[in-house]
């Protein structure tokens, strides 16, 4: 986040060049990811409850939750980094053309993982091992993965990073992680997550490390390369207004739990789920005058507890609600999960 | 991104065992060392009434037997000694010194490790230079250099390695006083116009405290093991004195063929501080993660 | 009759020395970092302000300036028409009372060896405001202000949630009965519903109590709800401010814009985000420090750095070539 040596130098960062050549394709229909009844024991604890979705190819999906709710934990299944013996799982995950993934091997997932499911994590500057140069760091995977020789793998690493908005790509290439600011740090490890087109590109929280402006850049930069190449995204997500803005489907999370799913457009204009009614309030525009807060409370994680995790905490909730947990029904045009919305 | 709860259940007095029985069954290790330093201390403590025989006792018809042999049952010295009762009175000799030069290097590097660490400009330089001196120097050899001025005796060998520890523990000190001094409740107290004298009792005083008293734990199975290094080479305490480094000296000649002279306090010392190094290594992972948790 | 302003920043500048980039060993040349750049401001009894800004803008300096810690290397800082840094004795005990802070590091701002109870009477003990008898009753009262139950004055920190904490300290700052309320993004990094409820405690407690509030924040959104007045900053100098409500919807400054459009909004679509990164601030070239990435950029701009300016009595700004009038 601090303004580093090379910004100084004048080699300022500019647009790409992908905003001219802005491509906006249709979302296909096929599902790219399924993810049915999800759930995941780590201990005594049930840190996901039944999680369902549905990714089709070349849409964006936003994970939203609060902290605790899951949402990286999801998003570390989906890369096979989450796996038994150290958590349990149960439910599928299916990928297209690989199948169920869920129980798959390490060796399986190594086909995958870095080739068609890539990362970009929350804090690019401890992503980036420092003791490497950027250049180093974005041919190893081009190297190892895709089996390019140096010369062929320098040269994709400068497109690379010219792809992503990193003008003086040479130069940046001998630069260390510290010598770059943090938005030129997601730059890259775009780029690297980007190196292989991979199918489905797994973002959590990628931006909120960096400032307002600069995450405006990042989040239209993972956008624009993404649709550009016809991937998929998942973004891990706190913030409600940037996931309106940037993700086409939407999977609200409480306590490890699907509360609402379905078009952000329609789940977020019009929110059904008294938790999402909520979450939606607390969000400041510059016109909020009242905040309404809602009442305290952790959800509880213990694997016995049944019925829907946000019933402690919610206004409308109904006795039914503590002892049995309500199921995804398709209601006005998305996915609901409450006995009594409004 | 910080918790959800903003309303944690405040916790009554019966999660405490709950919290206990379930440290025990995580650290089993750590429980059983405690008990066997629990048992040294205790025999130690209540020598006169669990040794079977005077320490000093001497009997020559059965000196040299083996353990197990009538009546004594770990076996006696070239003296005709019993070795178990040897043994437990040595006890005492090693925990006093264990403690209590412990006790004398934390004072000590309490007080240097403050000033280095609260002072600044060549106050701090003059004294950083004083604790690099102390370091210098390896523990062993200084205690040694100590008891040729002082002499021998057991206060001494306390005294020696108690004042060979100061500069470790001053180092220690000297970094945890830097890191408290840099948090932000030091600075908040500072804008609340508090005044530094009150700001170092009140704040930097206590979160220094306790991570020494941990380090503290942790060195007296080394203390131990200088003080018992200086009996055996024949420095430390004087014979006739039951101190295991100096039973060890004494068993030495006669290790082929009566290899349990040496060999009982020599256990003894090895248990001893295994266990003490196991506690105060509990110790430390008890406490100090909380100490250093950020926010 | 005019009230006098509580904080008052002339044209105050801190400069650091550093080394020139990429220089060798040897090299004594030193180049200028500065951190702020000619700020002027006032903060009046019972009115708040919000200091927005991003990485490099300056305002945790600017804080540390008002707050004592560092002193301007230009310009004057006062409080109550005296410089700060001069304070001493009874003017001092005064300043430190009036003035609380609250910490964005709201954990580590906390003596982790002290009970809930000592920390916020604190302030309490040292300034002496409350009997001993009454000790406990002034912090459970507190307490129970910022919504904690009275209880908790037994417990530690290391019982109590980040949310929790967060209203300890601001229990904590309310106990010496402050004039100013100082807070260095002290709702950010929480959950959202944490950070409504502690919004809401604050608003409530500044409107009630009549303290100032001086409040830094990058979030447009927590600025527009908490504050009356609104200052941007950028690389050291404030570019604009005014009434927060003006402001917001009617920018001057092409970078309060691009914040503004930056901002997630509900459904709004990403528009071109503002290219480029903070230029470094050591030895910045000559002109309006924002020309490189200003999309209205012209010629002058980058001449002549432009002062700043009142369009109204409560409205400036430093552009040459304003979005408005």
């Amino acid at each position: 986040m601090k303004p580093m040596s090379l910004a100084a130098t004048g080699a300022a960062t500019s647009l790409p060049e992908a905003l001219e050549r802005h491509v906006e394709p249709a979302p296909h229909k096929a599902a790219l990811l399924t993810v049915e009844d999800l759930s995941l024991m780590r201990g005594d604890s049930l840190i996901l409850d039944n999680v369902s979705f549905m990714l089709r190819r070349g849409a964006t999906l936003g994970l939203v939750g609060e902290s605790g709710a899951g949402k990286s934990t999801i998003a570390l299944a989906l890369i096979g980094l989450l796996r038994p013996p150290e958590v349990g799982l149960a439910g599928r995950i299916c990928l297209e053309q690989a199948g169920d993934v869920t129980n798959a091997t390490e060796a399986a997932w190594l086909k995958l993982r870095g080739r068609r499911v890539t990362m970009i994590f929350q804090d690019a500057s401890a992503a980036l091992n420092p003791c490497f140069t950027i250049g180093r760091q974005i041919m190893t995977p081009l190297r190892r993965v895709l089996g390019l020789g140096r010369t062929a793998a320098r040269a994709r690493a400068i497109e690379l990073l010219e792809s992503v908005g990193l003008n003086d790509a040479p130069s940046r290439l001998a630069a260390y992680p510290h010598q770059l600011s943090g938005g030129m740090q997601q730059r890259v490890m775009i780029a690297i997550a980007l190196s292989s087109n991979p199918d489905l590109l797994l973002a959590d929280e990628p931006t909120s490390a960096l400032d307002v402006t600069i995450q405006a850049q990042i989040i239209r930069l993972i956008m624009d390369e993404t649709r550009r190449r016809a991937a998929s995204c998942i973004f891990v997500l706190h913030d409600l207004a940037l996931a309106s803005q940037c993700c086409d489907d939407i999977v609200v999370l409480y306590g490890g739990q699907v509360v609402e799913t379905g078009p952000s457009r329609v789940v977020l204009s019009e929110p059904l789920h008294p938790y999402t009614q909520a979450l939606k309030a607390c969000v400041l525009e510059l016109e909020t005058e009242d905040l309404q807060p809602l009442p305290s409370g952790a959800p509880s994680f213990a694997s016995r507890a049944p019925g829907c995790r946000f019933a402690p905490r919610c206004a409308r909730a109904l006795d039914k609600c503590a002892s049995v947990k309500p199921m995804l029904i398709e209601t006005r045009g998305r996915q609901l999960a409450c006995w009594n919305p409004a | 991104m910080v918790d959800l709860a903003a309303q944690a259940p405040l916790a009554g007095r019966e999660r405490r065992t709950g919290v206990f029985w379930a440290y025990a069954r995580s650290n089993v290790y750590v429980l059983f060392a405690a008990a066997v330093v629990a048992m040294f201390v205790l025999s130690a403590a209540f020598a006169p009434l669990v040794a079977p025989y005077p320490p000093l006792q001497q009997d020559m018809t059965s000196f040299m037997s083996p353990p197990l042999f009538e009546g004594h049952l770990l076996g006696t010295d070239s003296f005709g000694r019993d070795l178990l009762s040897r043994t437990i009175y040595g006890a005492r000799y090693a925990l006093a010194i264990g403690f209590g030069a412990v006790l004398i290097g934390a004072c000590g590097g309490l007080v240097v490790g403050m000033a280095a660490g609260l002072s600044g400009g060549t106050t701090e330089w003059a004294l950083m230079r004083f604790i690099d001196a102390l370091l210098a120097l390896p523990s062993l050899i200084m205690a040694i250099a100590f008891i040729s001025i002082l002499g021998q005796g057991v206060d001494k060998v306390i005294l020696a390695v108690g004042v060979a520890l100061i500069g470790p523990f001053s180092r220690t000190v000297r970094a945890d006083v830097l890191q408290v001094k840099a948090q932000a409740f030091v600075e908040a107290a500072g804008l609340m116009g508090v005044k530094r004298l009150a700001i170092v009792w009140r704040h930097i005083l206590p979160n220094v405290i306790f991570p020494l008293a941990v380090q503290a734990t942790i060195r007296v199975s080394y203390a131990v093991l200088v003080s018992s290094g200086l009996s055996f080479l024949g420095i430390g305490v004087a014979p006739p004195t039951p101190d295991w480094g100096l039973m060890i000296a004494e068993g030495r000649s006669f290790v082929s063929f009566a290899p349990w002279i040496a060999g009982v306090p020599g256990t003894a010392l090895a248990i001893l501080l295994i266990a003490l190094s196991v506690v105060g290594d509990g110790v430390r992972e008890r406490f100090d993660p909380k100490l250093r948790k950020p926010g | 009759m005019t009230t006098a302003p509580l904080f008052r920043l002339l044209d105050v500048q801190k400069a650091y020395e550093v080394g020139a980039p990429g220089a060798s060993l040897l090299a004594r040349t030193k180049r200028s970092l500065r951190a702020l750049d000619g700020v002027r401001l006032s903060l009046k009894p019972g009115e708040s302000l919000a200091i927005v800004g991003e990485s490099g803008s300056g305002k945790t300096t600017l804080l540390r300036v008002l707050l004592g810690l560092t002193q301007p290397t230009d310009g004057r800082a006062l409080f109550r028409e005296k410089d700060i840094a001069e304070l001493a004795g009874a003017d001092r005990d005064r300043f430190c009372r009036e003035v609380a802070m609250i910490y964005q590091d709201a954990r580590g701002s906390l003596n982790p060896r002290m009970s809930i109870l000592d920390l916020v009477a604190e302030p309490l003990d040292h300034h002496g405001l409350c009997r001993r008898v009454d000790r406990r009753d002034r912090v459970a009262a507190l307490l129970m202000r910022v919504g904690l139950p009275a209880e908790m004055m037994l417990r530690y920190v290391s019982a109590l949630s980040g949310g929790q904490l967060r209203r300890v300290a601001i229990a904590r700052a309310l106990a010496s009965e402050p004039s100013v309320l100082v807070a260095d993004e002290a709702v950010s990094g929480l959950d959202v519903s944490t950070q409504a409820q502690l919004l809401k405690l604050l608003r409530d407690l500044q409107r009630e109590m009549g303290l100032s509030l001086l409040f830094i924040t990058h979030d447009l959104g927590v600025a527009a709800y908490l504050c009356e007045r609104i200052a941007v900053m950028y690389l050291g100098r404030i570019v604009e401010s005014g009434l927060t409500r003006e402001v917001l919807t009617a920018p001057a400054h092409p970078y309060t814009r691009a914040l503004l459009n930056a901002s997630p909004r509900f459904f709004a679509p990403i528009s071109d985000p503002l290219p480029g990164e903070v230029p470094s601030p050591i030895d910045l070239p000559p002109g309006c420090r924002f020309a490189s990435r200003c999309v209205r950029a012209e010629a002058d701009c980058r001449a002549t750095e432009p002062p700043l300016q009142a369009a109204t009595s409560t409205r400036e700004f430093a552009c040459l070539h304003p979005l408005i009038a």
